[in-house]
């Protein structure tokens, strides 16, 4: 079946809204189905709910909660583009080197960082630093991939021209290699960025006084749910904007990087 | 082929070369390759013994079938890759003895790649970035020399996406030239543009390996570029890729498009043809040998 769109601005427009409209459309049905089948709020709260449960809380509280996981995943996000960048750098130049390290890389993203992050917080105490640790682990990965898959990207006759020119291996590297990876290296932060807030969150179900993922989780054993729904909610909200942030700073700062929209 | 006798330098090899007359045989080697064979690690014979002296100022084809060697041949010209046995020289010197500093070799590829990221200008920088990074008005000069030379002068601020296919190997010559080389190695440069681009960019290679008396050596698949452009025409064959013939054009310089339409060039293109049909039928011959 084919669904036929109005031509120009309003098919732009509606393209546009489409999304939000049926997010619309789908809260509205989800309070219909709490109201008319008169559901417990542990079972599931109406969306009116949710949006109280959330009023109640202190807006200062909120900003708490939401600056200790934002801290840890953005420490683990930075820490994690310091060192994957670098290394998959130094993986393109050897081949030893990537031989050896691969594996390991491959060990590590295979291991549920779940199961990891209790032994984690037990070995390094649950202080800041662990929990950005886990939240390396988690994100350290895609970002290696996907720099490395960009550097590799570099079309062979520049590789060539700058072999013929006798270039060192950093200019090719700056000049060349690093320019043609920036498309994948955003891909991988913007994996990369969500997987930290997943990261933060994991940290805090594990050991933590303070945080979106620790006020899920305690509202949740007190039975709160609708203060659980909200917690999850306000989560996913930051976390799009951490998303969309990366799509705006690559939209910044390497604009030439994104795909083209139609041909000229 | 007289590829380890090295005259001396001929006081004057240009011209000579410039009017087309078999005095250019007196000229300076450039490059020598000498029993080359180049067997890839998948075991593809790509070169056998393969010889070819090159000499200053020589308008050099390679022609021949898709996968005889000719883009094997040039990269190992260009000192790109081993060569499984024999020698490659640049201006008498054996590269593996001397480094790269006796090189002064610029290469321009099928595809223009250019950086897409990157303007025209930015791009024609490329190879001075990678030599010795850092601005100076001498690399501002020979960068807005190249722009000029290839005719993009005023696009130094246009991405590459902004350009017709021409436009955009014409920013790929320009960046071979801003190393100023002397020897220049083309692979099929023009084989991705419609025809009238191509015979307009032929006379531009021309005039510049003219007025810059570079050395070239112009990979190709078709018979009517390299009969009108070179000097030489190198015929090669494939499995295994060897060179088969080498035939001088004798046709004078400057050439106009007048010499497309003359006699002398239909004789060339039939008589170089047949050397690659002759070429292509011993490719054959090999094969059912090496059924049977
Ligand atoms: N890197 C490589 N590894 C293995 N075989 C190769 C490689 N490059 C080229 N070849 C093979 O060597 C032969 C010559 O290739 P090439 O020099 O590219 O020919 P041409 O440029 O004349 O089309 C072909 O059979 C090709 O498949
Ligand atoms: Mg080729």
């Amino acid at each position: 079946m084919r669904l036929t769109l109005p031509e120009g601005r309003a098919r732009a427009s509606l393209l546009m809204a489409a999304p939000w409209l049926f997010f619309l459309a789908l809260i509205l049905l989800w309070e219909l189905v709490c109201r008319a089948f008169a559901l417990p709020e542990y079972v599931l709260p109406a969306p009116s709910a949710i949006v109280e449960a959330f009023f109640k809380v202190e807006m200062s509280r909120w900003f708490t909660h939401l600056w200790a996981t934002l801290k840890v995943a953005l420490m683990g996000f930075a820490a994690s583009i310091l060192v994957a960048i670098p290394v998959a750098i130094a993986m393109m130049r050897s081949e030893l080197l990537s031989r050896t390290l691969y594996p390991l890389l491959v060990v590590i993203q295979s291991t549920p960082v779940v199961a990891v992050a209790p032994l984690i917080i037990v070995l390094m105490g649950s202080d800041d630093p662990s929990r950005v640790l886990i939240t390396c682990l988690l994100t350290f990965f895609p970002l290696v991939v996907s720099t490395a898959t960009g550097i590799n990207e570099t079309p062979e006759e520049l590789v060539e021209l700058s072999r013929s020119l006798d270039a060192p291996l950093r200019r090719e590297t700056w000049q060349i290699r690093i320019p043609y990876a920036i498309p994948h290296i955003f891909s991988g932060l913007r994996v990369a960025i969500t997987l930290a807030i997943i990261g933060a969150v994991v940290a805090e179900f594990v050991a933590a006084e303070e945080g979106l993922g620790y006020f899920i989780q305690f509202s949740t054993s007190f039975f709160r749910i609708p203060q659980a729904f909200a917690g999850l909610f306000f989560l996913a909200v930051v976390s799009l904007l951490l998303f969309k942030s990366v799509q705006w700073s690559q939209q910044l700062f390497f604009p030439w990087s994104l795909p083209r929209k139609g041909s000229h | 082929m007289t590829a380890n006798k090295v005259t001396p330098l001929n006081p004057e090899p240009d011209q000579e070369i410039m009017a087309g007359k078999a005095g250019a045989m007196t000229s300076r080697p450039v490059l020598q390759v000498d029993g080359v064979n180049k067997i890839y690690g998948n075991g593809t014979v790509a070169l056998k013994g393969a010889d070819l002296t090159v000499k200053q100022g020589e308008f050099v084809s390679l022609l021949g079938p898709s996968g005889c060697g000719k883009s094997t041949l040039l990269r190992i010209m260009a000192g790109l890759g081993e060569v499984t046995t024999g020698t490659v020289k640049w201006w008498e010197q054996d590269y593996g003895v001397v480094g790269s500093k006796g090189r002064k070799l610029a290469f321009v590829f099928q595809n223009a790649t250019l950086m897409p990221w990157a303007r025209v200008r930015k791009n024609v920088r490329l190879p001075l970035d990678l030599e010795h990074a850092g601005k100076s008005p001498e690399a501002e000069r020979k960068i807005d020399d190249a722009l000029g030379m290839v005719g993009l002068q005023g696009f130094d601020n246009s991405f590459p996406r902004e350009l017709s296919g021409g436009m955009q190997m014409r920013a790929s010559i320009a960046r071979a030239m801003v190393t100023e080389p002397n020897l220049l190695l083309m692979d099929e440069p023009f084989g991705a543009l419609d025809e009238m681009t191509r015979n307009r960019l032929n006379d531009d290679v021309l005039r510049l390996w003219k007025d810059k008396g570079w050395t070239i050596v112009f990979v190709t698949h078709s018979v009517y570029e390299a009969v009108y452009l070179s000097g030489r025409v190198v015929v090669m064959a494939a499995r295994p890729g060897r060179i088969v013939d080498d035939i001088s054009i004798e046709e004078p310089y400057p050439r106009s498009p007048d010499f497309r339409v003359s006699t002398e060039f239909a004789g060339y293109c039939r008589q170089v043809s047949r050397a690659l049909e002759r070429a292509s039928a011993m490719g054959e011959d090999r094969d059912e040998e090496s059924q049977s």
